[in-house]
């Protein structure tokens, strides 16, 4: 053990010093050089690290991700297209690529409608009651999403008649309203909805949160203004608040949106992908893991690094147009 | 498969903490290449120092003090005590420093982190199908180059445990620790008692006792496939236990090496009588529909239930654990009746795999594996046999991987019967593994259990097998 620390303390000590002495030589070097030549060279003297770290840990990965996917289950030989194909013709493959969009539309949707519904409500209460009911629902953000999935296990927990009492709370309200308890997780299509709950659970408060700062930083002459003119709280909402944080919305929605794409432990912890319920992230780990095909496994992430790449420039375009009206 | 289930388990292993130390300096020093192939292992551990081989029962001769690594391997909870339990007498024994690390997710896991480099020393598998995936990478150490002998063991594991651990290159890779046993009827003592029914001795007297209890207002049988992201297992083994005797242990072997289609109509026979016990009129406690949805661990509880259980629940030795406790002299079990006059013995097991062979690794793992070693993992007390003890954990016991583990090892009834089949069949080479444990992955440990739970779900026979049979992966 005492090893162990000795080595991690070398290891912070080098590391640290190392990174210090890299940069404290580096710009010696640089005032070396003739003034104008320093200017030129410094700033890709400070980032070329960072670049190169960039280079190897996610450029080289992501393109050999894709050179992989068209490769063998082992990753040897070519295959050209035939894991897209298979993918494509794959009846499993086509129901995650379906449940996949589901999840991309209604949970980003409901998130922020739910996030936005609570900004603005929230903004009408007192400072101490608003703050309060805000932690409330911010509090799920906190949680990982495998602690979140066991937590929804025990409210869609189902007990069959002669198994016991019913311990789930969706069953037990179910129960109490005078009707049979429900396999939540097996009522397909409906169970993929149920799994989305928790996402939605999970990221209302995170919409909320960015939002209502966007609508506390509205000018106030212009809520004013409109309030002179006798508009309704209904109006304000619809005519001024929404369109002036219409880009935070988007933010919101395209971030909410590239996180899903890529969610995967939900599913896998709630049901492994059964009863219709398996996206594509799902399949991908279990293609890559569980089932060793490499070529196939990759070929799932390509299909997600695809599908996230429009809603990320997306992104990158509306955050460059807000910092330019700055 | 047995008891692997999966969730996620956040102990850090300490080979973890030294390594992210390493992996922080790389990164700090911008040692671009930092990451290392891993321990490659297989460096032929010269000193094995088993004196005749294994199965001799001796301590060997190896200075066991430099012995620190970790055994990995998926059993949690009270199991996977057991194994703390096991290897913190192992380490009293012997000045090892072994360390035990258990996860729910085991296979993810392990494929994890021998991709990352981070192998553990040594691991024990529920999946032998993927012994030789690591084996074929060359990424384990052979039981040639390790100086195993070969013919003992094949005589005191069985050969069909060893024939499983046998890779491309002709070499074992697998080394037979302890197994489950599937072959298994748990039933409600009492009941049976109390209404004079006789243990079935064909799978035709099987059906017809479960008409009878229908007929009695008893409710016979209490399924339950679920098992988060390893659902329908359960439905599998059933599958298995009747091709075996059906069809025969030759076709069981051509079934799993897919030497016949999947969808042959041996094996459709097969889960259509399955189908007789699991679609039968009233045999099947809080319906069929909803088998799915109950989880393997809950299964057998209502067989402790006075009124409105059930009487009979197939699984293997493994759940006995998972009863209730100090109820678990209500049930008793009987051994899966013949089929066409054929019998069988079908289970599970756990197989080591030696990723860095060290010398202490090998002579660990040649020590585990002796009977005397077996006996301190078989009970709590190891019994009236073991001079080590056992290892400590109340409710758990493990059955024997050796035919000469002593039966008196074993602190239950139940435990004993079970060891003394499992050690016969061993002895008379009659013990065979779950065919889904050998099976390619995509299909022992995907689509065939897809397969049982849409069947128990309403969906028809021949649709479930073409689908797996389509699903097969090309070689």
């Amino acid at each position: 053990m005492s090893n162990q620390l000795l080595q991690v303390i070398i290891a912070l000590v080098v590391g640290v010093g190392g990174i210090w002495l890299l940069y404290w030589g580096a710009d010696r070097l640089v005032n070396m050089l003739p003034l104008r030549a320093a200017t030129a060279l410094r700033p890709w003297v400070f980032v070329g690290p960072a670049l190169l770290l960039l280079t190897v840990y996610l450029v080289y990965p992501a393109i050999n991700t894709i050179v992989l996917s068209f490769r063998d289950r082992r990753g040897q030989g070519w295959v050209g297209f035939d894991n897209y194909v298979d993918i494509f013709s794959d009846e499993n493959g086509r129901l995650a690529i379906r449940n996949s969009i589901a999840w991309v539309v209604v949970v980003p949707v409901l998130a922020v409608a739910i996030g936005l519904a609570f900004a603005v409500l929230a903004d009408k209460l007192g400072r101490r009651t608003e703050a309060a009911a805000k932690s409330v629902i911010f509090l799920p953000m906190a949680i990982s999403f495998v602690g979140a999935s066991i937590v929804w296990r025990f409210i869609y927990n189902f007990r069959p008649e002669g198994f016991g009492e019913q311990t789930g709370l969706l069953n037990a309200i179910w129960q109490g309203l005078g009707n049979n308890p429900v396999a939540w997780l097996l009522s397909e299509p409906w169970n993929n909805l149920y799994l989305m709950v928790i996402m939605i659970w999970l990221y209302t408060g995170f919409a909320m949160v960015v939002l209502s700062s966007a609508i506390k930083s509205l000018p106030g002459e212009v809520l004013e203004a409109a309030r002179v003119d006798g508009a309704t709280e209904w109006q304000m909402f619809w005519r001024i608040v929404l369109p002036m944080i219409s880009s935070t919305v988007m933010v919101v929605l395209t971030t909410i949106l590239i996180i899903v794409w890529k969610v995967f432990d939900i599913v896998f912890v709630m049901t492994g992908g059964e009863f219709g319920t398996t996206i594509v992230a799902e399949r991908m780990i279990t293609e890559f893991f569980t089932f060793r095909n490499q070529g196939r496994g990759a070929a799932f992430a390509v299909l997600l690094f695809v599908a996230v790449l429009p809603f990320m420039t997306l992104n990158i375009r509306r955050f460059r147009a807000q910092e330019e009206m700055r | 498969m047995s008891t692997a289930t999966r969730s996620r388990t956040a102990r850090p292993p300490r080979r973890a903490i030294r390594r992210g130390a390493a992996l922080f300096a790389a990164l700090a020093l911008f040692a671009a290449a930092c990451s290392s192939d891993g321990d490659d292992g297989a460096e032929p551990a010269g000193g094995g120092g088993g004196t005749s081989g294994e199965g001799s029962g001796s301590e060997g001769t190896t200075d066991m003090s430099g012995a620190d690594f970790s055994l990995f391997g998926a059993p949690t909870g009270v199991e996977g005590e057991a194994m703390q339990g096991f290897l913190s007498v192992y380490n009293d024994e012997t000045g090892a420093n072994i360390v035990y690390e258990g996860s729910d997710s085991f296979e993810e896991q392990l494929r994890i982190r021998v991709d990352g480099g981070n192998s553990p020393s040594v691991a024990f598998t529920p999946q032998p199908a993927s012994i030789c995936d690591f084996a074929n990478a060359g990424q384990l150490a052979s039981l040639e180059d390790m100086g195993f002998d070969i013919p003992t063991m094949e005589e005191n594991h069985g050969k069909f445990w060893m024939d499983l651990g046998v890779c491309a290159d002709g070499n074992h890779y697998g080394i037979p620790w302890f197994p489950n046993y599937k072959s298994i009827v748990w039933y409600r003592t009492s009941l049976f008692e109390d209404r004079g029914y006789e243990i079935p001795e064909t799978y035709d007297d099987l059906v017809a006792l479960s008409q009878q209890m229908v007929a009695d207002g008893v409710t016979p049988w209490c399924f339950g496939f679920g098992s988060e992201a390893a659902s329908g297992w359960p439905a599998t083994d059933w599958v298995e236990d009747i091709v075996v005797r059906s069809a025969g242990t030759d076709v069981y072997t051509q079934w799993f090496r897919h030497e016949i289609p999947f969808n042959d109509p041996q094996i459709a026979d097969a889960v259509n009588r399955f189908g007789e016990i699991f679609f039968g009129d009233g045999f099947v406690l809080g319906g069929t529909e909803n088998v799915a949805a109950i989880d393997f661990r809950e299964a057998p509880l209502p067989l402790f239930n006075e009124e409105g259980g059930c009487a009979m629940h197939k699984q293997g030795s493994f759940i006995a654990n998972f009863f209730p406790p100090g109820e678990e002299d209500e049930v008793s079990f009987f051994d899966f009746p013949s089929i066409d006059g054929n019998n069988a013995a079908m289970g599970g097991g756990d197989t080591l795999m030696v990723f860095d062979a060290t010398p202490e690794a090998v002579q660990a793992v040649k020590d585990w594996i002796t009977p005397d070693w077996e006996c301190v993992l078989a009970s709590p007390s190891g019994g009236s046999a073991s001079e080590l003890g056992g290892h400590g954990v109340e409710g758990v016991e493990r059955l024997p991987g050796h035919k000469d583990v002593p039966l008196d090892c074993y602190e239950s009834e139940t435990a004993r019967n079970q060891a003394e089949a499992v050690r016969d069949a061993i002895a008379d080479n009659t013990f065979v593994f779950d065919a889904s444990d050998l099976m390619p992955p995509a299909v022992g440990q995907g689509t065939f259990w897809t397969a049982m739970l849409d069947w128990s779900r309403g969906a028809q026979t021949d649709q479930v097998l073409t689908s797996v049979e389509s699903s097969w992966p090309q070689p």
